[in-house]
């Protein structure tokens, strides 16, 4: 398959699915789409090398990813300047997913990295601790914190969610 | 972790098969845009390189401090170290050399652990002996990590102080260093994995230089990174308030408030701590929440809401004086072990409560058939430190110190002075378990400068201990008098 056909049909075939990983990871459905629609040109511009890799999706996603974590410390800054809201207060968002979306705002940005590679894109704990550059224990200590905090703000029964922690 | 039809398996379903109209650029577009920027980049005469994402890339490397730089210098863009944006306009300080963990031994970890749980009782009987009728609310782990941090930047008479206060005379600062990070690799990696998170970060001022022996040691021993802030303005405090709610998943958003810091401050180290764990399965599944009256040590009763449960899988003791209750969470590693004076005041308990004494309850804890209740509790304290640091034989360091390890001989290290200890701590206990949240600051300044202090005083009679049931160690303790004041 020539260069160019190949990134259109990687382009094709992932960009929606980052971009619902991107919602999850920012709270801001419109902003995913552009910070995918980045990460697909800074990729383009390193094509040649990423067409080799094994996984090229996980590239755009990693771009995309720090992306958006440099651009929500630069909001971050902007709303600390004024006073700091409740971060679950950020997002207006009235789609159906508002609830996980608004739970999801309210963990450290690490915990919620964690959380949406491991459940939504489906990474293993090992490969998302090579991606962050930490420890596997740190990623399942993110992990195990993450799921408290989203089924304390759920309020997933305390049952299933003990179930799954004994 | 990866089995299926788990419930956040379940909720993320959505995300996953999305079919909302969105508007992409088309893949001509994108690559226009790929070319268009690559034209402009190579028409360009100065080379900047990609700082934001560079940020990211270099995550997994340690933070160092720079040396040399004039105050407001650009960011560079080519030598070892880099220069990224930090929480609320500082500067995060990287440098592209990996260093390697440096860990303790397993006596140097117990020599650790058995001094932080003296200077856990310590400093709990001194700030109680300040506060007679009110809660006290501290994370000695927190505060003694952060002095042991410091004690590595000290010399002479003022690192024999920090030792002194730290009860860890016993210990070079180097071995302490090395037997903390060795302790909390075991408690943040192990089986009690997500229920402790542990942070360090050191904030220097703007353009000072810091020797890099401290930088690289603190690296190794304690993980931290190190942010330049604006120390003359308010910025530093927000920037390292910041710093804390990101570590503290936001239970804590102020360890300092505008102006206290002073604007000569040259360096702050930080901590902080998050605890958050669930008691341990099936433990409270039957207990009611109702309100019931509690007895402060002084004035009349209150009414607060209590956790009322009768089971067989509790450990109690009944000693001369006193009633324990242990209460473990999931793990098992960790434990609130609740501690109530019969026939005397909390603070005789307290007086006379030694690690020994400590032992003593939980040899005698044992399982049997009780009635308990406990109340709820939401408490939170943002106080100083130093005077019951200084009563534990700090009291030199805060009028005139030796920090020339930390920032050499040309800035006059040896007439510094620690400016204080500031910590903030959250405590949320109820049915399902426990969140406890600590941050701790303590600043280097010249020793003429002056900086200001905040104490804050709750009601309450017993003692309320997070600890690590293996080593002892005590993350959070607390002397209750009044849930309802709370």
């Amino acid at each position: 398959m020539a260069r160019a056909e190949e990134f259109a049909e990687l382009y094709e075939s992932s960009r929606d699915r980052l971009a619902g990983q991107l919602y999850a990871l920012t709270g801001d459905e419109h902003g995913a789409v552009d910070l995918v629609e980045e990460a697909f040109v800074r990729t383009w511009a390193k094509w040649d090398r990423i067409a080799g890799y094994d996984d090229p999706e996980a590239f755009v996603r990693r771009v995309a990813f720090n992306l958006a974590k440099n651009q929500w410390r630069r909001v971050k800054r902007t709303l600390l300047r004024s006073s700091p809201p409740d971060r679950a207060q950020v997002v207006a968002d009235p789609s159906e997913h508002q609830d996980l979306v608004a739970a999801l705002m309210t963990l450290s940005t690490k915990e919620r990295e964690a959380i949406v590679l491991h459940y939504l894109a489906g990474r293993p704990v090992e490969v998302i601790a090579a991606e962050m550059r930490v420890p596997s224990g740190t990623v399942k200590s993110w992990l195990s914190r993450g799921r408290s905090h989203l089924a304390e703000r759920l309020r997933v029964d305390d049952a299933e969610e003990m179930t799954h922690r004994g | 972790m990866d089995e299926h039809n788990d419930w956040l398996d379940n909720a993320f379903e959505p995300f996953r098969h999305e079919n909302r109209p969105r508007d992409w650029a088309g893949i001509e577009e994108v690559q226009r845009r790929s070319t268009r920027r690559r034209r402009r980049r190579l028409a360009a005469t100065s080379g900047g390189v990609s700082v934001a994402l560079a940020a990211v890339l270099v995550v997994g490397f340690v933070s160092f401090g720079s040396r040399g730089r004039t105050p407001g210098s650009l960011p560079e863009s080519s030598g070892a170290i880099q220069r990224l944006a930090g929480p609320n306009g500082s500067v995060h300080l990287v440098a592209d050399v990996k260093v390697s963990a440096v860990l303790g031994t397993r006596a140097s970890e117990e020599a650790l652990a058995a001094a932080e749980e003296r200077f856990a009782l310590q400093l709990t009987r001194a700030e109680a002996s300040g506060t007679p009728t009110g809660n006290v609310l501290l994370s000695p782990m927190s505060a003694h990590i952060d002095l042991a941090m410091l004690e590595l930047g000290a010399a002479g008479a003022t690192a024999q102080e920090i030792a002194t206060a730290l009860q860890s005379s016993g210990l070079s600062a180097d071995t302490q260093a090395a037997a903390w990070n060795g302790l909390l690799q075991s408690l943040l990696a192990g089986e009690t994995a997500g229920e402790l998170h542990v942070a360090n970060s050191i904030w220097v001022r703007d353009g000072l230089s810091v020797e890099a022996r401290f930088l690289r040691e603190t690296a190794e021993t304690f993980g931290n990174n190190t942010y330049e802030a604006d120390f003359e303005s308010n910025s530093a405090e927000q920037a390292i308030n910041a710093w804390v709610a990101e570590e503290t998943a936001g239970r804590i958003k102020v360890l300092y408030q505008p102006g206290d810091l002073a604007a000569s401050t040259e360096v702050v180290l930080a901590n902080a701590l998050h605890f958050h764990a669930a008691w341990q399965k099936g433990l409270f599944g039957q207990a009611v929440v109702e309100h019931q009256p509690f007895y402060p040590s002084s004035g009349s009763s209150v009414s607060v809401p209590m956790v009322v449960d009768s089971q067989d899988a509790l450990s109690f003791a009944q000693g001369t004086g006193y009633d324990a209750v242990q209460l473990p969470y999931t793990n098992g590693r960790f434990a609130a072990l609740l501690i109530e004076p019969t026939g005397g005041s909390i603070g005789s308990l307290l007086a006379t409560l030694d690690p020994a004494g400590l032992s003593g309850i939980v040899r005698a804890l044992h399982s049997g058939f009780i009635s308990f209740s406990m109340p709820e509790l939401t408490l939170s304290a943002r106080r100083s430190l130093d005077e019951p640091l200084s009563s534990m034989g700090m009291a030199q360091a805060f009028n005139s110190a030796d920090f020339s390890p930390m920032l050499g001989q040309l800035l006059g290290a040896t007439n510094q002075q620690v400016g204080g200890v500031e910590q903030a701590v959250t405590l949320d206990v109820n049915k399902w378990g426990t969140d406890a949240a600590a941050a701790t600051g303590v600043s280097v300044q010249p020793s003429d400068a002056h900086s200001t202090t905040a104490t804050i005083a709750f009601d309450h009679p017993y003692l309320f201990l997070i600890r690590d049931t293996v080593t002892g160690t005590i993350l959070f303790s607390s002397v209750v008098n009044n849930p309802a004041g709370a």
